[in-house]
């Protein structure tokens, strides 16, 4: 590796560092105080504290175990929980107790516990696409392998899927069904990489050009898509309807 | 909130309550499993039906219990006979006529639902007509489960509306016992909706005139097929009966008069599921 590499990587650390001027003093009271808010974060068995998702997660769970409803509480209620908990007389400490009491459970459960959503239509996908709280996540190659967007990113790719479909080829309409990650906080869309997608679906029908796409049967180019899907490993969490 | 149904999921989400010592109840039914407790509160689907399924059945609802239908004893209902002999037998052609949308027309022509409903139904394809049809039907299972992870009771409620959905066979099997006299000695057997015999070519195009004839004037449509290679093995407790329609291989097990396989058959008219 070059030297001007570990110079950036030192440059990055001294910027992260200077955070207060020169010359300042901090407030002991304060320091105590933020030393003491670290130590009720809640860290996971690899040291690092957990998401606000995950520990909200773990609050209601606390909650039901203690009689309390909260079958319609969201995790992202962050001021809802913080009431129940008030009322409950239920601390952070408990929270945490709770965790380390089986943390190979829970952290168990925040990789593996995953909600596959019912199909949405292409309006309704934007609307909970707008409305989710929680980080999202994209599948959009063969590979499948899921990597993080924000909301603004995820809305560009199914604007340039939406577009893809009516421009490219007769689409009535399609659905997606998001994967949720209930303690991570998460939601994985599979929506295809647009380029990929063309070429794949060209090479299928054996066209070239996307006017020889668009006169092909509206059955054969469903089959040749669903096909696609299928390989993919998409056909679960997408489905499009051709005229 | 609603999900699709992944076993893997649910058995999660029964660990973490029996983990954290969260009692709560468990409803499954023909097409949904819902988890309700402090907790949550989980419908997952079975399969994904499309909300116009239950969309059709909320409207059929709706305009049933607006007539009362008599209670219908379901030891009574009768879904298929035949004629078979305890030897198999083999033809290279039998005839097949079957009622299109027969429990939404008994629903229509009983006054149960009214001419719109009926043309929206028709509508649907026929999985999701059959589905919102037999959602009358439904029934639940439902287990409650304590602190300590133990089932402690188990219900079964069956839908209110059951009696609709059963009325229909009932109706539907007078009708199909009725044609099958006017086959006669033709007739080979009926399931549920459909007759099938055995004839001349000839006299079989005039038997299908008149038993189309025949459901026409009590309101049904129906549809006529000839089916090839039809072949009948006698088994211990049933007759397997295999044929093509059309390219298709076909199979149906008819009971040899077994009562207990009555709830098989309860099981298929509303999942359709061999």
């Amino acid at each position: 590796m070059s030297a001007l590499f570990f110079i950036k990587i030192l440059t990055n650390c001294k910027n992260m560092a200077k955070k207060y001027p020169p010359g300042y003093v901090k407030n002991p009271k304060k320091v105590a105080a933020g030393k003491a808010r670290a130590e009720k974060g809640i860290k996971d068995s690899t040291g690092k504290y957990v998401s606000k998702t995950f520990e909200n997660e773990l609050a209601r769970t606390l909650l039901a175990n203690k009689g309390i409803d909260v079958s319609k509480v969201k995790p992202d209620q962050d001021e809802k929980i913080k009431k129940l908990l008030d009322d409950a007389g239920v601390t952070k400490k408990e929270i945490k107790q709770m965790y380390l009491n089986a943390p190979d459970f829970f952290d168990d459960l925040k990789k593996t516990l995953k909600l596959t959503g019912t199909m949405k239509d292409g309006n309704q996908v934007e609307k909970v696409i707008d409305e989710y709280k929680g980080k999202f996540l994209i599948i959009d190659t063969p590979e499948g392998t899921p990597r993080p967007v924000s909301k603004t990113e995820i809305k560009l790719e199914l604007i340039k899927f939406k577009q893809f479909l009516s421009g490219k080829i007769n689409v009535v309409d399609f659905g997606l069904s998001p994967i949720l990650s209930v303690f991570e906080g998460t939601a994985t869309y599979h929506i295809p990489n647009v380029e990929l997608l063309l070429q794949e679906l060209k090479s299928s029908l054996n066209v070239s050009t996307d006017k020889q796409l668009k006169k092909k049967d509206g059955t054969e180019v469903m089959e040749a898509i669903n096909n696609i899907l299928k390989e993919w490993g998409f056909s679960e969490y997408i489905v499009i309807y051709v005229s | 909130m609603k999900a699709i149904i992944d076993a893997s999921t649910v058995n999660k989400y029964i660990d973490l309550h029996k983990k954290m010592q969260i009692p709560f109840t468990m409803t499954l039914s023909t097409y949904t499993t819902r988890i309700q407790s402090n907790l949550i509160d989980l419908y997952f689907m079975q399969t994904e039906q499309p909300n116009r399924v239950f969309a059709a059945f909320a409207q059929i609802k709706n305009q049933c219990i607006k007539k009362p239908v008599n209670q219908i004893l379901k030891e009574d209902l009768q879904y298929y006979s035949h004629t078979f002999k305890p030897h198999n037998l083999y033809a290279d052609k039998i005839f097949n006529i079957d009622l299109k949308s027969a429990y939404a027309t008994v629903l229509h022509k009983d006054g149960y639902i009214d001419e719109k409903l009926f043309n929206y139904i028709n509508r649907l394809p026929k999985m999701e007509r059959l589905t919102a049809v037999g959602m009358l039907a439904g029934k639940k299972n439902i287990f409650e489960i304590n602190a300590h992870g133990e089932a402690i009771s188990n219900t079964v409620k069956i839908s209110e509306t059951a009696d609709y959905f059963f009325h229909c066979v009932k109706r539907i099997s007078e009708t199909i016992n009725e044609a099958a006299q006017h086959l006669g000695d033709a007739f080979l057997f009926s399931w549920v909706d459909g007759v099938y015999f055995l004839q001349d070519e000839e006299s079989a195009n005039t038997a299908a005139e008149i038993i189309i004839d025949f459901f026409a004037s009590k309101g049904f449509k129906c549809s006529f097929d000839v089916l090839t290679n039809f072949e009948v093995i006698s088994e211990k407790k049933y007759y397997r009966c295999k044929y093509m329609k059309g390219n298709e291989k076909k199979t149906m097990n008819v009971p040899k008069q077994d009562t207990t396989i009555v709830k098989k058959i309860e099981n298929y008219l509303l999942t359709k599921q061999y």
